[in-house]
């Protein structure tokens, strides 16, 4: 199969003109009836209500805001796409590498707005050196800015990655920290990549063999060193609909944890390190069987099973 | 008006609704459900008051959107059932042809449709695509990478990224 079969394939996916008809009049009857509608506000009134019941179903205990760090505060800025929270995955907002990525991220938002420089660019070389291949950038002006910002915060730039395939020989530092399947849940490697200097992302799966969770659960695993500028972050929605506490992982590791309407998260901010455990499926279910929420204590179990002492 | 002009959202909708059912229904795999979310990410935009700096990033907030009314749609059964009972149409005739690349990328595990997608399709660079997503480029790479062994696995032949 090639790329143009699945062009090929794409093309034949179009709604019908009387579907696409049907579409702009609802549209267009929303537009005439203001922001709004009994539908909406019906739909968020219930949605609410399931929500705050199966938290507290689920839940079973208060949670509390965390003294050790608030969510809040590892959140870079807000997006207008999506509408949503933007967490960093370097350490907390206001650290240097927190800092110095909301700088770059301020950067892209306004450089090349068209993509007209991309455009002309297409797949072709970039023509810039190695060392910037860790890092989206086009032209020298976007390299120069890397630098620039690198060097006002006294971080480094990671060298590219090394992709790990899910049955390659794992790098040790990587398999130090992650799960290994044991009688309460297997753990399966997914794949991932790693940084010469250490900062790595991994993506994994559990299953709970103990019936507390029966649904199979897949993760990503972000670890960023301290000292290095790092570009990536991670969509969350509305942090404040996250339900935070503090836990200590069974190897002794204070870590925050956020329960969230459509993911959870698992944060260690350690001396050398932050990491960030992005876990999905924390709500599950379908038309007939209903609506399952992830328990807090399945959270924690997850927690646990990180060696995050090894980092 | 939704940017700076005289825009209307029928514009907006003309310009992008083929694209938004097209990545709709690369997570609902039905036509009926794939309508419902675009129309959904439709009234978003037009509820939310959004301007943009460009065409780009106003498609790239409709990809987004929609593709997070999707997943909510496909993890809350609640939302499924009720949530759009005012809009819903007459039982629709499956408006798609059989095709096996289709079914094989509709296969896919939800995290590698949407760069496959803007990557084949819509012909965007993985910068583009991590920018768009929140992830970084090699995540963006490794998603397109195994979603190439997959299809291979399941259609047989080769690859690549013609």
């Amino acid at each position: 199969m090639t790329g143009n079969d699945i062009r090929r394939a794409y093309d034949k996916l179009r709604p019908d003109k009387d579907a696409q008809e049907r579409m702009l009049r609802a549209i267009r009857e929303e537009a005439a009836h203001g922001a709004e509608t009994p539908r909406r506000k019906r739909r968020t009134f219930r949605g609410t209500l399931i929500l705050a019941a199966a938290l507290v179903l689920a839940f079973g205990t208060a949670a509390y805001a965390t003294g050790l760090f608030g969510l809040r505060s590892a959140v870079l800025y807000h997006k207008l796409y999506g509408d949503t929270d933007v967490l960093s995955l370097q350490g907390l907002a206001d650290s240097p590498e927190g800092m110095a990525n909301a700088r770059w991220q301020s950067f892209c938002s306004s450089y090349d707005p068209e993509g007209a420089i991309l455009a002309t660019i297409d797949n072709g070389s970039t023509g810039l050196e190695p060392r910037y291949d860790a890092y989206p950038c086009y032209t020298r002006e976007m390299a120069d800015a890397l630098d620039a910002i690198a060097e006002e915060y006294g971080l480094q730039l990671l060298t590219p990655p090394t992709l790990c395939g899910s049955s390659d020989p794992l790098p040790p530092r990587i398999a130090d920290v992650l799960p290994a399947s044991c009688d309460a849940y297997g753990h399966v490697f997914d794949g991932g990549y790693a940084y010469d200097c250490g900062s790595f992302m991994a993506e994994g799966t559990f299953t709970f063999r103990d019936g507390r969770w029966p649904y199979p659960t897949s993760y990503q695993l972000i670890c960023n060193e301290r000292g290095y500028l790092s570009v990536s972050y991670l969509s969350i929605g509305n942090a404040d609909e996250y339900t935070q506490w503090e836990y200590e992982t069974a190897c002794g590791m204070p870590v925050m944890l956020a329960m969230g309407p459509d993911k959870a998260l698992i944060i260690a901010d350690l001396p050398e390190a932050f990491l960030v455990v992005n876990v999905l499926d924390v709500r599950v279910g379908d038309v007939e069987a209903g609506e399952a929420a992830m328990p807090n204590e399945v959270l924690e179990a997850m927690a646990d099973a990180f060696r995050f002492d090894t980092v | 008006m939704l940017r700076a002009g005289k825009e209307t959202i029928e514009d907006v909708y003309q310009r992008h609704v083929v694209m938004l059912y097209r990545v709709a229904y690369s997570f609902m795999k039905n036509g009926p459900d794939a309508k419902d979310m675009v129309q959904e990410a439709f009234v978003r935009l037009l509820h939310s008051g959004m301007t943009f700096q460009s065409s780009e990033h106003e498609k790239a907030w409709l990809i987004v959107t929609v593709s997070n009314l999707c997943k909510s749609a496909l993890r809350s059964p609640w939302q499924r059932r009720t949530g759009f009972d005012s809009l819903s149409q007459p039982p629709a005739v499956e408006d798609t042809p059989p095709d096996e690349t289709l079914e094989a990328v509709l296969a896919l595990p939800e995290d590698y449709k949407l760069p496959v997608y803007l990557f084949y399709y819509e012909g965007y660079q993985t910068a583009e695509i991590a920018r768009m997503l929140g992830v970084a480029p090699a995540t963006v790479r490794s998603r397109l990478n195994r979603a190439r062994k997959k299809l291979k696995l399941t259609l047989g032949g080769d690859t690549y990224d013609g």
